[in-house]
C-alpha cells in the first residue's frame, strides 16, 4: 500500500502538477482499485460467471472512472472525514450503480411478477373529505404555524421557511445566514424537533396528527 | 419520523410545505445526494463512535438509510471497506480474489445504523 497521506497532503499533491501530482494519482488509483475489488468480492453472488481476471478488469474500470470524478470534485471535499473514505464512496457508488444495471439487464420482462418489479411507487391517497377531520387539520396547521412563529429562533425559522417552503438550496441558505451547509442542516433538524416537541406539549399526539393527514 | 407513502398535497401550498418540513416524507428528509455528500463522515462516526462527535444531521441520515436501499447499500459497502482498511486488509484484496477466500466481514451487533 502507498504511504499514508494526510488530507491536506492529498489535496495539495492532487492539485499540484508534474511528478508530485502523478504520484498522488497513482496512489489514489491503487486505493480505489482495492476498494472496488473489496466491493466486488463482497458481491461474488452477482458475479458467479466471472473469472478473477474479469473481476479485476471491472475493478480497474471503476477505479479509473472514479479517479476522473474525484479530480473534478476535489473542491467539494470539506475535510470532515478521511480523504480516502470520501473517495471510496465515489468508486462504490459507481460500482453499485453498474451492478444494479447488470442485475436488471439480466431480468427478462416476462419473468417479472408484480412482487419483483423493483421499488414500489409510493401510493398517493387523497384524504377523505370529512368535515371534522378538515377542522382538526386546520387546527394542527394553525398550531404548527404559531409554534414556528413564536418558539423557533429567527435563524431556525429563516432556514425552515427558506429551504423547505421557498425551496432555496441549502448552500444558498448557508450563504444568506453567513454559515456553512452543515449548520443549516442542524438548524432544520433543531427546528423540526422543536416544533414537534411543542406540539406534543400542547397535547397533540404525533401519530394521531400524522393519521389525520394520511386520511387514516 | 420520516414516513413513506404519505399523501401528496399541492406542492405550491405553504401549509403543505410546512407540514412536510416538520414531518418529512420518505427520502425527502434528506435527499440521496445530501446523504451521499455526508456518508463518509457518517461511516467514520458509526465505526469510531467515541472518538468522533456525532452531528444531529447523522440522525437524519440514519432515518434516510432505513428507507432507501440505494443509500443503504453504499453505506454498508463503505462501512465494510473502512473496516477492512482499519484491519490492514484492504491491500490484500488481490489475494482474496485469487484464492477465492471470503472477506472477513461480520456484522458487529454493537453497531447500528
Ligand atoms: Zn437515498
Amino acid at each position: 500500500m502507498p504511504e499514508e497521506r494526510s488530507n491536506n497532503a492529498w489535496l495539495t499533491d492532487l492539485q499540484s502538477s508534474g511528478e508530485v501530482q502523478g504520484a498522488a494519482l497513482v496512489d489514489l488509483r491503487r486505493y480505489l482499485l482495492q476498494a472496488a475489488l473489496a466491493y466486488l468480492l463482497g458481491k461474488r453472488g452477482d458475479l458467479k460467471n466471472m473469472a478473477p481476471e474479469e473481476i479485476r478488469d471491472l475493478a480497474e474500470d471503476f477505479a479509473q472512472e472514479a479517479l476522473i470524478v474525484i479530480q473534478q470534485k476535489l473542491n467539494t471535499f470539506r475535510g470532515d472525514s478521511k480523504f480516502t473514505t470520501w473517495a471510496y464512496r465515489i468508486v462504490l457508488n459507481l460500482a453499485a450503480s453498474e451492478l444494479r444495471r447488470r442485475r436488471w439487464r439480466n431480468v427478462s420482462l416476462d419473468s417479472l411478477t408484480p412482487a419483483q418489479e423493483g421499488p414500489a411507487t409510493p401510493v398517493t391517497q387523497t384524504p377523505q373529505s370529512d368535515p371534522e377531520q378538515d377542522t382538526q387539520r386546520a387546527m394542527v396547521m394553525s398550531a404548527m404555524k404559531k409554534v414556528i412563529e413564536e418558539k423557533l429562533t429567527e435563524r431556525q425559522r429563516q432556514a425552515l421557511v427558506g429551504v423547505k417552503v421557498e425551496g432555496l438550496p441549502v448552500s444558498e441558505m448557508a450563504q444568506r445566514l453567513k454559515t456553512n451547509s452543515n449548520n443549516v442542516y442542524k438548524l432544520l433538524f433543531d427546528a423540526r424537533q422543536k416544533v414537534r416537541a411543542e406540539l406534543e406539549k400542547e397535547g397533540w399526539n404525533m401519530p394521531a396528527v400524522l393519521n389525520l393527514f394520511e386520511g387514516g | 419520523m420520516c414516513l413513506m407513502d404519505r399523501p401528496s398535497g399541492d406542492p405550491q401550498d405553504e401549509s403543505y410545505l410546512l407540514f412536510k418540513a416538520i414531518f418529512p416524507m420518505g427520502a425527502e428528509c434528506l435527499s440521496c445526494e445530501e446523504v451521499f455528500d455526508m456518508i463518509a463522515a457518517y461511516v467514520e462516526q458509526h465505526i469510531e463512535r467515541e472518538a468522533l462527535v456525532a452531528r444531529p444531521v447523522f440522525e437524519m441520515i440514519s432515518e434516510h438509510l432505513g428507507q432507501c436501499s440505494g443509500c443503504m447499500e453504499v453505506f454498508k459497502s463503505l462501512r465494510d471497506i473502512y473496516r477492512l482498511e482499519k484491519a490492514g486488509l484492504l491491500a490484500d484484496m488481490e489475494d482474496f480474489l485469487n484464492t477465492n477466500t471470503p472477506l472477513p466481514l461480520t456484522d458487529n451487533p454493537s453497531e447500528s445504523t
